[in-house]
This record gives C-alpha cells, sequence and structure tokens, in this order.
C-alpha cells in the first residue's frame, strides 16, 4: 500500500510539471498585448504587407494611478509595423524589435487600409481564423488612405487611441451613420450568396468646427495654444510612417465602405448609410427633419424610436421585384416654429412628411448600391431564401441583375409622442 | 466473472451519451455542413436511424443471451474459433476509435489552444489518466461521469444561449432546398458516432436492469442527437453553411464570437476543460471495452493485465494512423462510415440472422447459462 | 532524443513491473502470459515508432479494400 502511495505521490509531482503548459507557456511579463493591428497593402513591393500593431506599454499598465495624472506625457501604447508577404510574416519582422512575445488574444480592432480592401481582404479573414491567438470577433474597420495612419492620431475621452476608438464603435452602433461589424459577421455575409459585405469607415479628420469658414479666425486670434498642447500629447508619438504633426485630428465613425465579395468597390457616405440602415431596420435614434407643413421656411425632427422593415420578393413569371415595408415611430424631438402639433391633422400631415423624407433617403441609398452594384441589403439571399430554384438560376448573375432590380418602397412614420412640450408657445415669436 | 460492478440504466444511458457526444461535437458540424449545408441539423437527427437499429439489434441479442457481453455471445452463436475471431475484430475497432478519439482531441487542444506543445503530451496524459479509470472499474468510470455529464451538457446549453445575441436565424432558411439526397449523404458521419452505442453490447449485462438498457440507449443516443444538432443549428445561425464547413471546430468559433458586455467573453476556456473532461470518459469506456472483450476472447480470469498493453497500443496507433489533421476529416467523410457500416451494421445484423438459423432451422435453443 | 527514449523505455518497464507483479503473486500464469505478449508487442511497436519506423498503417489497409 504504501508503495503505490510512494508512486501515487511521485506521478503527481510529475503531472504538476504539465500544469503549466511547458512548451505554450507565457507570463503576462513577457507578453506584448496587442491592441488593435492596421494592415495596409503597398503596391508594387514584393513584401506588399504593412502591418502596424498596437501595443500596450507594460510600465504604464503597472502604475494604474497615474493615469490621472496627465503631466506624464507618454502614450500608454506603442506602435510597430513590419512589412511581409503575407500577415504573419509581417508580424514576424515586428518581432525582431520587441522586448516580448506578440499576444495577440487581446486585440480588438483590425483596420484594413483603403490599398488592401482594394486588392481583397481575404488575407486578412485568413489570418484571423487561422491564427489560433485571434478572436472572430474582432473589429473590422475600414481606413479610407492608410490604415496606420489613423493610430497616432490623439485620443480625447479614453486614455488611450485604442479604447478611444472602441468606445467611438460602441456608440457608432446606437447611431444610425455606420453600422461596425465584427469579423465573423463580415464573413458570414462575405459567403453568402445574394448578399454583399461592408465595413464602416474609420478616418482621421480634421475636427467639424476647423472646417467651418466662420471659424477659422477664431481659431487663429486664439494662436496656437490648441495646437502647441496638441502637440505636447501627442508629439512624442513613436510613429514609424506619419511623425509629422500638421494639424489638428480627430476620429470618427460614419459610412460605409461597400464590398464585392472581399473587394471595395466604393464608398457611402454617412447619410446614404443611414438610407441603408433603414432597409435593416437598425436605426435607433436617427432624428428625421422634414419641412414644418405650416411653415416650409424652418423644420420638425422627429426622434426615431423603433422601425422595423420588411422585405418580400414579388416574382411575377421571369421577373422579379421587390416590395420594402418600412413601419416606424417616434417623437418629435425639436420645432423650429410656432406651428400647433396639438391637432391630428397636422400630424398626419407631418407624418407624410417623415415618410417621404425616410423614401427618399432609402431610394438615394439603394441607388448608390445599384450603381456600385453590390447588393448589401442582401435582396438575393431574401430571394434565395424564399425561391431557392429562381435564386439558384439567378445567383451568379445576381449583381448585374441587382443593377436594375425594381424595388417598391413604403413607409409608414406614426409620430407617437411629442416630447415634453405639446407645441411652442405663439408667444415666444 | 471479470467485472463485478454494476451500474444502473440511468448511468449506462449516460455513458452512451458522453460516448456518442464527445469528439461528434468537435468534428461533425463542419463535415456535415460542408455537405448538407443549412440541413446539417437534419441531417444529424437522421442519422440516429441506424444507432436505434444497432441498439435494438444488440438488446435482441443481449436479451437472450442474459449475463453475457457481445465477446461471449459471439463465441456461444459462432462457435468457439469464428467467435473468437469476431471478438478479435471488435476488439480492434474499438482501439481504433480510442486512438481516433484521442488523435482528434489532441489536435484540437494543439490547433486552437497550445500548438507548440508536443501532440504526445496531450495524447499521454489522457491515455494514463484512462488507464487508470479502466483499471478501477466500470462503476468507476460511470460514477465519475455523473459528474461529469452535468458539467458537458451545462456548459454546452449555457454557451448556447449566451450566444443568442450573435444568431441570424435566416442563415437556416432555405430548409431542404437541394431535396433530401445531400442531407441522406451527410447523414453517414454522424451515423458513424452514433454507431459508437456499440458499447452498450459490452455494458448490458453489467447493468441493473438489462431490459431497460435499451430505453436507456434510445434516451441517450436522442439527447446527444438533439444537443449535437442544436449545436450546429447554433454554429450555422452565427456564421453561415458556407463559413462554418471551412472551420475545423465550428463550436470552438462559435464560442469564441460569445461577448456579452465585455464581461462574458472568452468561454472557450472553460468549453475545453468539459471537452478533455468528455473525451476522458469516453476513451476510458472504449479502452474498457476493447480491455474487457480482449480478456473475455483470451479467457482471462481479470482484464487488468491488458488495460496498460492496450493503452499503450492506443497511444501508437493515435500517432501511426494518421499524418494530419486533413487525414483525420477526410477519412472521417469518405472512408470511416464504410469501415463503421461493417462493424455496426452488417456484423452485428450477421449475428442475429445466424442465430434465427440455427433457431428456426436447426432447432438449436440458446439458453446460455448465466455466468 | 536518448534521454527520452530512455525515459520511455523506463516507462515501459515501469509499467511491466507494477503489472506483473500481482500476477505473479497470485499464480495467474495465463495471465501474466497473455501481458507479456502483449506488453511486448505494444512496446515494440511504441519503440519503433519513437525511433522512425515506417509501420504499417491499417487505415490504409482499409481505404484500399473499401471502394
Amino acid at each position: 500500500m504504501t508503495a503505490r502511495r510512494i508512486c501515487a505521490v511521485i506521478l503527481i509531482i510529475f503531472l504538476l510539471l504539465l500544469i503549466p503548459g511547458c512548451w505554450d507557456q507565457r507570463e503576462i511579463e513577457q507578453l506584448a498585448i496587442v491592441r488593435a493591428i492596421a494592415v495596409d497593402y503597398l503596391p508594387g513591393r514584393k513584401a506588399p504587407y504593412l502591418v502596424t500593431m498596437v501595443v500596450l506599454r507594460p510600465a504604464d499598465l503597472a502604475g494604474g494611478e497615474s493615469g490621472g495624472g496627465s503631466g506624464g506625457g507618454s502614450q500608454p501604447l506603442q506602435l510597430f509595423s513590419g512589412v511581409g508577404a503575407s500577415i504573419d510574416l509581417a508580424i514576424t519582422q515586428i518581432t525582431t524589435a520587441l522586448s516580448r512575445r506578440v499576444y495577440l488574444s487581446h486585440a480588438e480592432l483590425v483596420l484594413v487600409g483603403e490599398e488592401l480592401a482594394r486588392t481583397g481582404i481575404t488575407p486578412v479573414l485568413d489570418f484571423i481564423i487561422r491564427y489560433p491567438e485571434i478572436r472572430n470577433s474582432v473589429y473590422l474597420m475600414f481606413v479610407p488612405g492608410r490604415a496606420q495612419q489613423v493610430l497616432p492620431v490623439p485620443e480625447r475621452l479614453e486614455e488611450a487611441v485604442v479604447s478611444e476608438m472602441l468606445g467611438l464603435l460602441k456608440n457608432a452602433e446606437q447611431i444610425p451613420f455606420s453600422d461596425p461589424q465584427r469579423a465573423f459577421e463580415f464573413m458570414r455575409v462575405l459567403l453568402r450568396y445574394g448578399q454583399e459585405p461592408f465595413l464602416a469607415i474609420m478616418q482621421a479628420t480634421p475636427p467639424l468646427e476647423a472646417t467651418l469658414p466662420e471659424l477659422q479666425q477664431v481659431k487663429e486670434s486664439a494662436g496656437g495654444r490648441q495646437n502647441g498642447g496638441q502637440g505636447e500629447g501627442g508629439g512624442q508619438g513613436t510613429s514609424p510612417g506619419g511623425g509629422q504633426q500638421e494639424e489638428e485630428k480627430v476620429l470618427t465613425v460614419a459610412g460605409t465602405a461597400a464590398f464585392k465579395n472581399d473587394k471595395l468597390v466604393g464608398i457611402m457616405d454617412a447619410r446614404e448609410t443611414r438610407g441603408y440602415l433603414w432597409f435593416t431596420g437598425n436605426v435607433r435614434n436617427a432624428v428625421i427633419a422634414v419641412h414644418d407643413p405650416g411653415q416650409p421656411e424652418a423644420v420638425i425632427s422627429m426622434l426615431v424610436t423603433r422601425a422595423q422593415t420588411k422585405i418580400t420578393p414579388v416574382v411575377k413569371g421571369d421577373k422579379v421585384s421587390f416590395r420594402v415595408e418600412v413601419d416606424t415611430e417616434g417623437d418629435i424631438s425639436s420645432q423650429n416654429t410656432t406651428t400647433n402639433l396639438n391637432t391630428p391633422e397636422i400630424l398626419r400631415k407631418l407624418n407624410s412628411a417623415i415618410a417621404g423624407a425616410v423614401k427618399v433617403e432609402m431610394e438615394q441609398a439603394l441607388q448608390k448600391m445599384q450603381s456600385l452594384e453590390t447588393d448589401l441589403v442582401g435582396f438575393g439571399a431574401i430571394l434565395g431564401r424564399k425561391e431557392p430554384k429562381l435564386f439558384g438560376k439567378l445567383h451568379k448573375k445576381w449583381p448585374r441583375f441587382f443593377r436594375t432590380l425594381e424595388v417598391d418602397i413604403t413607409v409608414k412614420a406614426n409620430i407617437r409622442r411629442t416630447g415634453q412640450q405639446g407645441n411652442v408657445p405663439a408667444g415666444y415669436h | 466473472m471479470l467485472e463485478k460492478g454494476k451500474i444502473s440504466p440511468r448511468q449506462s444511458g449516460e455513458l452512451l451519451f458522453i460516448t456518442v457526444f464527445a469528439t461528434s461535437i468537435l468534428i461533425v458540424p463542419a463535415v456535415t455542413t460542408s455537405i448538407a449545408a443549412q440541413d446539417a441539423w437534419l441531417a444529424i437527427l437522421l442519422s440516429t436511424l441506424p444507432g436505434f437499429f444497432l441498439l435494438g439489434v444488440l438488446s435482441w441479442l443481449g436479451g437472450k443471451h442474459p449475463g453475457q457481453t457481445l465477446f461471449q455471445y459471439a463465441e456461444t452463436i459462432l462457435g468457439k474459433w469464428p467467435g473468437k475471431l469476431f471478438g478479435l475484430l471488435y476488439v480492434w475497432i474499438m482501439l481504433q476509435t480510442a486512438a481516433t478519439t484521442t488523435r482528434q482531441f489532441s489536435d484540437y487542444l494543439s490547433t486552437a489552444f497550445m500548438p507548440l506543445t508536443p501532440l504526445s503530451v496531450f495524447t499521454l496524459s489522457l491515455i494514463f489518466l484512462s488507464v487508470v479509470a479502466v483499471i478501477s472499474g466500470l462503476e468507476v468510470i460511470a460514477r465519475m461521469n455523473e459528474f461529469i455529464i452535468l458539467l458537458v451538457v451545462a456548459f454546452l446549453m449555457l454557451v448556447m444561449v449566451l450566444a443568442l445575441p450573435n444568431w441570424e436565424p435566416a442563415n437556416l432558411l432555405p430548409v431542404l432546398a437541394h431535396g433530401l439526397v445531400p442531407v441522406l449523404r451527410a447523414s453517414a458521419t454522424p451515423a458513424v458516432f452514433m454507431g459508437e452505442v456499440l458499447v452498450a453490447a459490452v455494458l448490458l449485462p453489467y447493468t441493473t436492469r438489462p431490459q431497460r438498457t435499451f430505453a436507456a440507449g434510445a434516451a441517450a443516443l436522442l439527447s446527444a442527437a438533439f444537443l449535437l444538432a442544436a449545436g450546429v443549428v447554433a454554429a450555422i445561425a452565427i456564421f453561415g453553411p458556407a463559413l462554418v464547413s471551412v472551420f475545423r471546430f465550428p463550436l470552438h468559433m462559435f464560442v469564441r464570437t460569445i461577448n456579452i458586455g465585455d464581461i462574458l467573453t472568452r468561454f472557450e476556456v472553460i468549453v475545453m476543460v468539459t471537452w478533455v473532461a468528455g473525451v476522458f470518459i469516453k476513451l476510458s469506456v472504449f479502452l474498457y471495452c476493447a480491455s474487457l472483450g480482449l480478456a473475455q476472447v483470451l479467457g482471462l480470469r481479470q482484464y487488468r493485465p491488458v488495460v496498460f498493453p492496450l493503452g499503450i497500443l492506443v497511444a501508437v496507433f493515435c500517432f501511426l494512423f494518421f499524418e494530419n489533421i486533413v487525414e483525420i476529416t477526410e477519412g472521417i467523410k469518405s472512408v470511416a462510415p464504410k469501415v463503421y457500416a461493417i462493424y455496426y451494421l452488417v456484423l452485428p445484423l450477421l449475428l442475429v440472422i445466424i442465430t434465427v438459423v440455427r433457431e428456426k432451422i436447426f432447432g438449436h435453443k440458446f439458453q446460455a447459462k448465466r455466468q | 532524443m536518448i534521454i527520452l527514449l530512455a525515459l520511455l523505455l523506463a516507462a515501459l518497464f515501469l509499467i511491466a513491473i507494477v503489472e506483473t507483479a500481482p500476477l505473479v503473486r497470485q499464480k495467474h500464469w495465463p495471465e501474466l502470459a497473455a501481458f507479456l505478449f502483449l506488453w511486448g508487442l505494444s512496446s515494440f511497436l511504441a519503440v519503433a515508432q519513437f525511433v522512425g519506423v515506417n509501420l504499417p498503417n491499417s487505415m490504409r489497409f482499409f481505404e484500399k479494400i473499401l471502394p
């Protein structure tokens, strides 16, 4: 019995050796935790994939409380870039400049540059699926120009640029100007017949106020103070590419990059994106403004609280068309006029005006998609579900078919509530 | 008698459940979906039919020869030497299944979690544990399983519920767009796993009420098929059929998509733990049946001496049979259904036919003495 | 490599000792014979596999005989 016990103890000790995972063990102190990856394509090179990784700087991670002290000036994130004939080769190149092991499990964003999107993003998708560490629930984002460019943009509200980006994405999911896609969502649409995938656009633009000519003067008179402060914050950015600091930029998430298979074919701006989103019914928090039927020079707007869209294929012999029925409701969110809204018929007029505005928006988006020949809505997929046989014949030439597809849009809008006041009292004017 | 322990019909049902379920959940979704697309779940439900048939045959045979395992009544029916040969064939297929199971699972661990760790670390530790469990006896395995089955089922359900926000149920439509033929073709692979209820033939005499084995086994088979189908439905609803069929381990990918409020994420490790447990039970069951069978074929007084050598054989086979993961999945797709159809359908049916012929035509009475 | 081989052999012999001891004590000779035969076979295969000998693969056999 004792012999057996000794044997067991020896075995247990031996098994203990296996528990840390031996060959695949990693200690957190030896990891370079990658938060985001930007992938670009440099055409005409032998090693065309430029990968930039945003790595958490461990020294800053340790001192958690120092986050409040803005005097530090150093960014908690570092950028590392490498080029290679494939994404993992580029990462391999980066590893020579890293003092730690690359660890991709905490990557939450993959930014795709424009050139790469035009040549096809299959390599990125392959990398995401195949690589054991990276998760298929990372956000895929499209960046016009070089994806790398948005990484050195200074953060505004959050602690680091990646958290800022994630915050932007989370918020973008609540507002109807873009629809951030996770990698697996993109892939499942990509592989579906009769529907084309898309990505939300993230870009670094000058802040809105900088584009207004009326404000240019104000800014100049305020002097370089603002700019100078900015320079201190992001000036030491160790970005390998865009070191020069020309002007203030901020990150925005708006618009849609439309793909055909895995290649970028066109860009839809924020308004067209909202038009597209009406087709999916995913337009909560949209604000629709229409001219006041009583006083057409000013606007009344409605906050959309609920929207439902039903898309049905109508097949008559060989002809296929679609009927899209949108049913939406919302609250009045602003009124620049004194029209009395407390009458049912004015609300009825408003309803039809809003419905008309939504319809125009949708039609514009549809026209854009048709001109690009990308069926983002998935009319083809819907037809495929209803009429598999018919769609089986069509699916090869669906993009061309989609170009001239007839879609009949009917919108029903219902204002349910008017907010905390019934109407603007006439006495204000 | 080689095995003194007894298990209850419920325990035997649970063992059958884990045996069928543990590895099929890893391999089947991708293979079935690649053939039947969004109708894969239907293929899985259909694939239970051969399982039921086998279960029926085995419990009929078991009822005719109370207290005897497959290996023993094979000798009674076929005569001494043909019966022994027959038994050895089954020992072989059980070893092969055990080796395939181990390899599949080690490859999963290696692909998804620890690519640098040598495969032998996974296989040898798993086989060693199973050997110890088998030496401890059937009762121990069954009782351990009562706990493990809870883990496996509970976690799988949890994961499926948590993944609901990612569902796009439209992916499951249209149903039967290409007719029934691809569905039938696709059901061959899950049928290989459903056929693993074969081990019921060995468990049956050690069950307290053998006549209830069919009911318990049928329940096990049905619930395994339903859970598997639910897993496939979830995977297809999340990824769409085209994507599911390119994944090596769709359920793993599927668990990775779970992200609820950035807090409930990264469940794959929990799932891995439960699957390690499930595969461990499955391997133990097959190793147990092979050892017991070999001992009975050789006429030994205890099965313990053969367990360790068979464990080593399983380890050898699992490196020998497959060069790479492609061979495993392709083998499971094309070769395995034919091989296992012989073992799971043809040979048991042969036993039944010979029994009937000997009874009806030669008037032989099978009234096996109780051992 | 050599060390691993030594470890493998050590493990195999440890198994042999652990398993044969009770059999000898109980005087279960047929069981002992069965064990030694199987152990010899599987150990031989294991070592051959480890050293890198190309063993016949039964899967190939199935692939060949089945259409």
